[in-house]
C-alpha cells in the first residue's frame, strides 16, 4: 500500500459524497482562514507599533516637564511646573552613569524664507547628537557644530523637502535662510529617513538648541533624550534620571521620565495577548470544524461497513484500514485547510491594497502552522472513527446492508 | 459421489478439518452453527456444499476463509494449523491463500473494474506497475478486457460477478471460495459464471462452492449436504 494508493482511495471516497465533503471543507477553510487573517492582523499591528518606536531607539529614557499621572495618559500639569533647563541637561551629562548621549529638544513652528520663496515648518532646536541618535547622516555638508548646549549659533541643517522646495536644484550649503525673525546659515542637508515619531524629518530645520530657545523665547526644554548603552537596564536608568532631576528640582516630581522602548515592548505584549485571544477564538471555530470532520467520518464508516468488511476479506490488515480512514480525514481537513490558507492569504493581500500603510502580512510560520493545524485536526478528529473502522469484524460488516 | 467427509484418496489434503465446532450465542443459549465437522479437501477438487439456510455451510466457508473462527476443533491449511494463528497470520491467509466470491459481488462502487481487481494486491504490497498488469490480465481471462475502465454501476450483474472472480484470482490463491456465486444472477448469466468456475477448476484451481441450486451443484466432483451444522 503506497502513500499514493492511500491518497487515491481517500480522494475517491470523498469525491463520492461531494456535498458533504465540500461543506466540511468549507468549515475547515473558515477556521483556518480566520486563524490566518487574525494572526496577520496581530503581527501587522505589532510590526506597526515596533516600527513607530524603533525610530526612537529602544535604549532611550526621555525626560519632559510636567507630571504625567501613571494611571492616565493625560499629562496633569502641576501648578509649580518648573522647566527642565540646559543646566539640568549638563547635570545629567556630568553625573548620570552609563549614559551615551544626552540630547536636548526644543520644538516650534516658524516661517522660513529664502529668496522669494517661503513656507512654515517645524524647527527643532537640538545638538549634533540628535542625528546620531536617530541614526541619520547628512547627505551633504556637515552636522550641527560641536558646541556647548548653552551657546547659540546661527547655523542650521535642513530636511530634504525643505531643500527641494526652497532651493530647488541650487546648492543650499552656505546660503542664508530666514527662520522667523532670525537668519541662519545652511550647513547641511539631512539624508532621507521619512517619518519618525510623528515628525517628518524631511520637513524640519535643525538649529542649535540655544538658538531655538532664543527664537521661540523659551526658558525650558521640550524634551531631554537620554540614550544609555544598548544592554543597559532601562528601569535603572529611569530611576536614576528621576532621582537626579528630583534632587535638582528641590525634591519635587514636576517632570516625567518615560522609557519609550519599554512602552513599545509592553504595547507589543498587549497586542500579542489580544492577538492570541482572537486566534484562540478562531481556533474554536477550527475545533467545531474538526467535529464536522469527525461527524462525516463516523457517517462514512457506518455506511461503508460492507466495504470495510470486504477490504478485510481481501487481505487488509487492521492497521491498513486504520490508515485508509485516517488518511481520508486528513485529506478532508487538509483540503479545507488549503482553501482556508488561499482565502486568508488573499484577504490579507486585499487588506494590504486597501491600507498600504499598515504592514498587514501573513508571516510564513503562520502558513506552516495553519497547514499543520489542518493536518492535526484531521488526525485528532479522524482517529476515533478510523479506529472504529479498523476494529470492525469482517464477517458482520460484510453482511450489513449498505 | 464418495462418502461425505471421506478423506481424499491421494496426496495431502489442502484443507483438513477435524471436529470443527462453531457456536453462536443467542441470549444465554449457545447455538451450534457447526457441530463437529470433519472434512478433507484434496488439491484441485471442486467441492459443493449444499443445505438450507442456517445449515452451517456459509459458516464453514467463512471459517475456511479466515473470516470467522471456530469455537473448537482443528483446521489445517496446507498442513499448517490455522486455529491457533495470531491475527497477522490470519490476515496473510486471507491475502494469499483464499479468494472469496460473494453472492452480492461486494465491489467498491466508486472504483473501476481494474482498481477493484487491484485491491487485494494493494494490501499485499504488490508493485503498482505489476499489479496493474496482473489485474488487466486477470480481467481479460474472465472476458472483461473491454470493461477495465468501467465502474460497477455501469456493469451488468454477470459482469460484476466476473470482476469479483478476477479480484478473487488476483493474488493467485490456492483456494477459491464461492458463496452462492450465481444467487443474484439470472440463469443465463449464471451459466456464464458457472462455465468460468468449471474452467478454473479444470486448470487445477481448488474450488469450494456453497449453493442452494441443484443446477449449480451438478458441477461438483463431490457434493456435501449439510443440516444443523453437520454433513448428512
Amino acid at each position: 500500500m503506497t502513500p499514493l494508493d492511500v491518497a487515491a482511495f481517500a480522494w475517491s471516497a470523498l469525491r463520492a459524497h461531494r456535498v458533504r465533503t465540500r461543506l466540511t471543507c468549507a468549515a475547515i477553510a473558515i477556521g483556518t482562514g480566520a486563524v490566518l487573517v487574525l494572526t496577520a492582523l496581530g503581527e501587522g499591528a505589532r510590526t506597526w507599533i515596533a516600527d513607530r518606536f524603533a525610530s526612537l531607539g529602544s535604549n532611550l529614557v526621555v525626560a519632559l516637564p510636567g507630571r504625567t499621572e501613571t494611571r492616565g495618559a493625560v499629562p496633569m500639569a502641576v501648578s509649580s511646573t518648573r522647566d527642565i533647563t540646559i543646566a539640568d541637561l549638563e547635570a545629567i551629562r556630568r553625573r548620570m552613569p552609563g549614559v551615551r548621549r544626552v540630547v536636548p529638544l526644543v520644538v516650534g513652528e516658524a516661517t522660513l524664507g529664502y529668496a522669494r520663496r517661503g513656507r512654515a515648518t517645524t524647527v527643532v532646536g537640538t545638538s549634533r547628537e540628535y542625528l546620531e541618535l536617530r541614526e541619520l547622516r547628512v547627505e551633504s555638508g556637515t552636522n550641527l557644530p560641536d558646541i556647548e548646549a548653552g551657546r547659540a549659533m546661527p547655523v542650521c541643517v535642513i530636511g530634504r523637502t525643505i531643500r527641494r522646495e526652497l532651493f530647488g536644484t541650487a546648492n543650499p550649503l552656505g546660503e542664508r535662510l530666514r527662520v522667523g525673525d532670525a537668519t541662519f546659515r545652511v550647513v547641511g542637508v539631512i539624508s532621507e529617513k521619512g517619518q519618525s515619531m510623528m515628525v517628518n524629518l524631511d520637513e524640519v530645520v535643525l538649529v542649535p538648541v540655544a538658538s531655538a530657545m532664543k527664537l521661540f523665547n523659551l526658558t525650558g526644554l521640550f524634551r531631554v533624550l537620554v540614550q544609555v548603552a544598548p544592554a543597559a537596564d532601562l528601569n535603572l536608568a529611569q530611576r536614576r534620571l528621576e532621582a537626579l532631576l528630583r534632587e535638582r528640582h528641590d525634591g519635587e516630581l514636576d517632570f516625567t521620565v518615560l522609557t519609550p522602548g519599554a512602552i513599545a515592548a509592553s504595547l507589543g505584549n498587549i497586542i500579542g495577548l489580544i492577538t492570541a485571544a482572537l486566534v484562540a477564538i478562531a481556533a474554536v471555530s477550527l475545533g467545531v470544524a474538526g467535529i464536522g470532520v469527525m461527524n462525516v467520518m463516523v457517517v462514512s464508516v457506518a455506511e461503508r461497513q460492507p466495504e470495510i468488511g470486504l477490504l478485510k476479506a481481501v487481505g487488509a490488515s487492521n492497521a491498513q484500514v486504520l490508515g485508509l480512514f485516517l488518511a481520508e480525514a486528513v485529506v478532508l481537513s487538509l483540503t479545507g485547510g488549503a482553501v482556508g490558507i488561499a482565502g486568508g492569504t488573499g484577504l490579507a493581500a486585499a487588506a494590504r491594497l486597501a491600507f498600504p500603510d499598515f504592514p498587514f502580512h501573513v508571516p510564513p510560520w503562520a502558513l506552516g502552522l495553519a497547514a499543520g493545524t489542518a493536518v492535526g485536526v484531521g488526525i485528532a478528529f479522524g482517529i476515533l472513527p478510523a479506529a472504529r473502522a479498523a476494529r470492525l469484524e469482517p464477517l458482520e460488516s460484510l453482511r450489513r446492508k449498505a | 459421489m464418495t462418502e461425505p467427509g471421506a478423506p481424499a484418496p491421494e496426496g495431502e489434503p489442502i484443507i483438513r478439518l477435524r471436529a470443527l465446532r462453531r457456536e453462536y450465542r443467542m441470549g444465554s443459549q449457545p447455538v451450534p452453527a457447526l457441530d463437529g465437522v470433519d472434512l478433507d479437501v484434496p488439491r484441485g477438487e471442486l467441492l459443493v456444499l449444499m443445505g438450507a439456510s442456517g445449515s452451517g455451510k456459509s459458516t464453514l466457508l467463512n471459517i475456511i476463509g479466515c473470516l470467522d473462527q471456530p469455537t473448537s476443533g482443528s483446521y489445517g491449511l496446507e498442513g499448517r494449523e490455522v486455529t491457533t494463528l495470531p491475527e497477522p497470520d490470519r490476515v496473510r491467509i486471507r491475502r494469499e491463500k483464499v479468494g472469496f466470491i460473494f453472492q452480492t459481488f461486494h465491489l467498491v462502487p466508486r472504483m473501476t473494474a481494474l482498481r477493484n481487481v487491484e485491491l487485494p494486491m494493494v494490501f499485499a504490497g504488490v508493485e503498482p506497475r505489476e499489479r496493474r498488469q496482473r489485474a488487466s490480465e486477470t480481467l481479460e481471462a474472465v472476458g472483461l478486457a473491454h470493461r477495465v475502465a468501467h465502474r460497477p454501476p455501469e456493469l451488468s450483474g454477470g459482469e460484476r460477478q466476473r470482476v469479483a472472480i478476477a479480484r478473487a484470482l488476483a493474488m493467485r490463491p490456492p483456494i477459491l471460495l464461492a458463496d452462492e456465486p450465481t444467487g443474484n444472477l439470472d440463469s443465463k448469466t449464471g451459466e456464464e459464471i458457472v462455465r468460468i468456475l468449471i474452467d478454473l477448476n479444470a486448470r487445477g484451481q481448488t474450488l469450494l462452492v456453497v449453493t442452494h441450486s441443484e443446477e449449480l451443484a451438478k458441477i461438483g466432483h463431490r457434493i456435501l449436504r449439510m443440516k444443523d451444522g453437520k454433513f448428512l
